[in-house]
């Protein structure tokens, strides 16, 4: 069973989220500002963040297929490009974030582009590798940009005239960029484009076969991922206001790859799924110190043994998701 | 679908437009005072944590004695795994969870600088007990105190040592390339500029690095009269070893990112350490008579099983501190209180750091002294003031 | 100053080539890149360090039941682990790779988080000199060890009948299932051969860089910088790569900056996948699509 595949008497087979739940979801989620307070806004905050890395980096890992290292990169990539708009420029606040999703995805662009010359698989994962470390060297040395190892200091964000202040402020704008970034990369996945990605997952050879150019849609998943992972970056300098080379290392990235085995690779309710479970974990196991490594290692372990489709499948099968879905209309 | 998109901005837009709240609590009840106390428990720097249980384990020692006018310290732990976004959820949930009186902590420079808005802008008072840089506490904040020495004193001590030795010109750097190195370089370059000297060689050694061969081969080469080594212990280790190896034969000065006696540990001999010198910010030996009060304090009351180093009692000097000023206020606490006795803490005897800490309405900066510890020429482990002056105990 | 560096870069870099062989012999034997090796590295280390300072065995028998207990633990991964999802996605197989790795690392840190630990005093101490280079006897010793594992494994690949197996499996896998050979427990036991691998390096790392959780990631990818630069899927290839790499850094530290130490293996993957993807010794990549 390939992953994200789906048996065909599976009655969740040739269906995919109904677009409207796209929209009523975060509609609702509006009224959660009204049961917080300003620590447990900030970690809703924090998910939303990790959602879009989530989702961004489902994007080569789930729906493409490719192992790839450098999704801390992107995202420290977003988030540099972001605090220096901001700091060194003072650029407006949507500007920042639409720059840094820009800068991400060129990022995206040039890992990928080797790929034309025929670097795949596990090469092209080495590089990415290569690439994500090179970047933290990059943001430690280019201290006339970066103001190096001691890290950015983000100004506080202001959207047209009002300061964002308080943690409920930065919900809103979040839940938007985060709603308009999910349903995008949706639409993008329904389309030829992310069933051409299926198919070069499913054999790379057959699908070229098939007249699809493998190379130029293997960048175009990067440069997407690139893109929503970036945007994920610049919430996060806006979120943390502290921006450095240390917090997008190694240590980060396997949060990210949590995010998506455990919640459920090419599928975008398991990303959110992921991003949930992985925020929430520390805050929970608060009075557990140092267990958490252990357990997200072990939980993606056992979900590569028993369960490839990640935790999303445990919903599925218990039928719930069903509300959320309709019968796939060839568009 | 176009109507969906503008309704649901206009709603969110409605929600940013809205304005934000600040509540008031104290974190003070008849019979408790609530203190917060983050740092990294876990992740690659958790060893720093060592300061953390220090401070609990002196706090729990003034409980045994009674607490602070009837109430006793309840102490809410918070791991910020020297991770700034964890550190905010640590800062925001002491002050808007658990609603602490004052915050009593801060090791990773990063993760302090990434709290300091959000507590600034509570108003809670915070007292930094390990943290070096001194961006935390500058520009001043009323609510904010720096009880550890900050890199500026740090980096100054550094250039002051170094230029005490007769003859010092050519002076040589070894360091990381993260914030925390340059906390102490940079004042101490700075430092060294003033009195008109310029570092003659300059290299860098990454975190985990098992070797230094090319770097020891550059300082060699560059006729140094002094090294300054700002590295963190592993680091340190393999550069001793390695100097000594290759015979770079300069007295050398260390920050304060290791455990000197762990490091002559492992390095197994006595040789490498010789000319090795380190800041010092306690006010005696550990096993020296000015010690034996605050490890009476701190040791027996540690979690059991761990080990005690240099980082544990760099925690509690700040709780000694903040004990102090609570006892003086008496039983009617409030925050407005606890910020106006800070700031007329006057040479105050932590019993654990060296020197005397001090405040003022202008400087919440209250530790500016630093030894320096070594190997004198009879091979006693000394404290120094200077090059050739000891340190008075 | 040269033949310093040479000198301390070959030290250096044979602990590259045993990583980087490590991780050419599970590739070589079952496809799968093993991104865990690094952590197999830690925890050969940690192994004995337990056995020495908490039950006070002997070095050098702790350093026998360390690579003991590694190759074991080694097979039991293969066995319980890989080949489970074997005929799966590779994109599982490497996840799985990098969940194992940061499996140990956990347990690592839970034990040991607070803590670097000094490695017990092993290598023997003095240096000697060659007319201006000074070599550490603990350079020779690493060096001496690495050595003499790759000519064990080499006389175990030319000359035994496990060798044979080896090179009928590393050909055709599915040959080698026809004519009756046991691909399984071949494979599991090259999964424990590369985790004792890993064990050795461990040891002879250990006592320089000191004991921590993160001592892994380091070693990884220099491991791959060696392989990407010897050829992928080449023995002689990670020896030499591993080699290079070492005198490299040393040699871009001494002459550059020792800033650059850190990227060097960096932008030797990148440039080497550019220019050359083979590498030195690898063989021609099939150009796809």
């Amino acid at each position: 069973m390939r992953i994200g595949e789906r048996r065909l008497d599976d009655p969740e087979a040739h269906t995919v989220t109904r677009p409207s739940v796209l929209w009523l979801l975060p509609l609702a989620l509006l009224a959660v500002p009204l049961v917080t307070n300003d620590y447990t806004q900030y970690i809703v905050n924090l998910t939303l963040v990790y959602v879009l890395v989530g989702i961004g980096f489902n994007v080569v890992v789930g729906n493409l297929g490719q192992l790839a290292f450098a999704n801390a990169a992107f995202y420290g990539i977003g988030a540099y490009t972001a605090a220096i708009l901001l700091y060194h420029y003072k650029m407006p606040l949507l500007l920042a974030i639409a720059g840094a999703g820009v800068v991400g995805g060129l990022a995206g662009t040039l890992v990928a582009l080797p790929a034309l010359r025929g670097i795949r698989s596990f090469y092209l994962a080495i590089l990415t590798l290569a690439f994500g470390e090179l970047m933290r060297w990059v943001y430690i040395n280019a201290d006339a940009w970066t103001l190096g190892s001691m890290g950015m200091h983000v100004p506080r964000p202001v959207l047209f005239g009002y300061v964002l202040a308080s943690e409920k402020q930065k919900f809103y704008l979040f839940l938007v960029i985060v709603t308009l970034l999910v349903a995008a990369t949706a639409n993008l996945l329904r389309s030829k484009v992310g069933r051409a990605f299926t198919a070069i997952r499913d054999n790379e050879l057959a699908a070229a076969a098939m007249g699809i150019p493998t190379a130029r849609y293997t960048i175009l998943a990067f440069a997407w991922s690139g893109l929503v992972v970036g945007t994920a970056g610049a919430l996060y300098a806006v979120l943390v206001r502290q921006v450095s080379p240390e917090a997008f290392g190694l240590l980060e990235l396997i949060l990210h790859f949590g995010i998506v085995v455990i919640g459920g690779l090419a599928n975008i309710a398991g990303s959110v799924l992921g991003a949930v479970v992985l925020t929430l974990a520390p805050e929970l196991l608060r009075d557990l110190p140092g267990y958490e490594e252990l357990l997200i290692a072990c939980l993606m372990i056992a979900i590569l043994l028993v369960l490839p489709g990640g935790l999303i499948t445990v919903l599925d099968r218990l039928r719930l998701t069903l509300l959320f879905r309709e019968r796939y209309h060839r568009a | 679908m176009l109507w969906k998109i503008s309704s649901f901005v206009a709603i969110a837009l409605v929600g940013i437009a809205g304005p934000a709240f600040a509540e008031e609590r104290t974190g003070v009840t008849d019979t408790a005072i609530k203190v917060g106390v983050p740092g990294p428990l876990t992740g690659p720097n958790a060893s720093f944590g060592a300061a953390i249980h220090g401070i609990q384990a002196y706090y729990q020692w003034v409980n045994e004695k009674g607490g602070v006018h009837g109430r006793k310290i309840e102490v809410f732990v918070g791991d910020t795994a020297c991770n700034e976004a964890r550190g905010i959820a640590v800062a925001k949930k002491l002050i808007s969870q658990d609603q602490v009186f004052l915050i009593n902590g801060g090791v990773c420079s990063g993760v302090a600088l990434a709290m300091r808005p959000i507590i600034e802008e509570s108003g809670v008072p915070w007292v930094i007990s390990t943290a070096v840089n001194q961006k935390i506490s500058a520009p001043l904040a009323k609510n904010i105190f720096h009880a550890s020495q900050t890199s500026e004193a740090a980096g100054q001590a550094l250039a002051n040592f170094v230029l005490s030795k007769p003859g010092a010109q050519r002076i040589g750097i070894i360091a990381h390339t993260n914030e925390w190195s340059k906390g102490y370089r940079d004042p101490m370059v700075a430092a060294l500029k003033e009195r008109g000297v310029t570092p003659a060689a300059e290299v860098t050694i990454e975190r985990g690095q098992s070797d230094a061969t090319a770097q020891v081969l550059r300082l060699k080469e560059s006729s140094l009269d002094f090294v300054v080594a700002i590295l963190y212990e592993p680091e340190i280790v393999v550069f001793l070893r390695d100097a000594h190896k290759l015979g770079l034969k300069v007295p050398k000065l260390g920050a304060l990112g290791a455990d000197f006696l762990n490091t002559e540990k492992r390095l197994g001999s006595r040789e490498p350490m010789e000319q090795f010198f380190q800041l010092f910010q306690f006010k005696d030996l550990m096993d020296g008579p000015g010690m034996k009060e605050a490890r009476e304090i701190i040791e027996p009351r540690l979690p059991a099983g761990e080990k005690v180093t240099d980082f544990t009692f760099y925690g509690p000097g700040s709780a000694a501190a903040i004990v102090h000023v609570l006892n003086k206020i008496g039983r009617d606490l409030t925050r407005e209180k606890f910020i106006a006795e800070m700031e007329n803490l006057k040479d105050f005897d932590t019993g654990m750091l060296a020197g005397k800490l001090n405040y003022s309405p202008d400087n919440h900066q209250g530790a500016k002294d630093l030894y320096t510890i070594g190997y004198d020429q009879s091979g006693k482990l000394v404290v120094y003031r200077s090059w050739d002056k000891r340190a008075e105990m | 100053m040269l033949g310093q560096l040479v000198v301390s870069g070959v030290a250096q870099g044979a602990l590259y080539a045993l990583v980087a062989l490590a991780m050419t012999v599970v590739y070589r034997a079952t496809t799968v890149v093993n991104f865990g090796q690094g952590d197999f590295v830690m925890a050969g280390a940690f192994v004995v360090y337990v056995l020495v300072v908490l039950a006070g065995t002997p070095f050098i028998a702790a350093g026998a039941l360390s690579i003991a207990l590694l190759c074991a633990f080694g097979w039991a991964v293969y066995r319980g682990l890989i080949r489970p999802i074997l005929a799966g996605p590779h994109l599982a197989l490497a996840m799985m790779a990098v969940a194992i790795g940061y499996a140990l690392r956990g347990v690592a840190r839970l034990l040991w988080g607070r803590e670097v630990l000094p490695f017990p005093r092993v290598l023997p101490q003095g240096s000697f000199t060659v007319g201006s280079t000074v070599v550490s006897a603990s350079d020779v010793v690493v060096t001496g060890g690495v050595v003499v594992t790759v000519l064990a494994l080499s006389l175990v690949f030319y000359a035994t009948a496990l060798g044979k197996t080896a090179q009928a499996v590393f050909q055709s896998e599915r040959g080698a299932a026809l004519v009756g050979i046991d691909v399984a427990a071949f494979q599991g036991t090259m999964w424990a051969v590369a985790a004792g691998m890993g064990a050795i390096a461990g040891i002879l790392i250990a006592p320089i860089t000191l004991l921590y959780p993160d001592l892994a990631a380091a070693t990884l990818i220099r491991g791959f910088a060696a392989m990407t630069l010897g050829g992928f899927g080449s023995f002689l290839g990670a020896a030499v790569g591993g080699v290079l790499l070492g005198v490299g850094e040393l040699f871009v530290g001494a002459y550059l900056s020792s800033r650059l130490i850190e990227i060097t293996s960096y932008l030797i993957i990148i440039l080497v996948l550019l220019i050359r993807p083979s590498g030195l010794f690898g063989k021609k990549i099939a150009v796809r699509v």
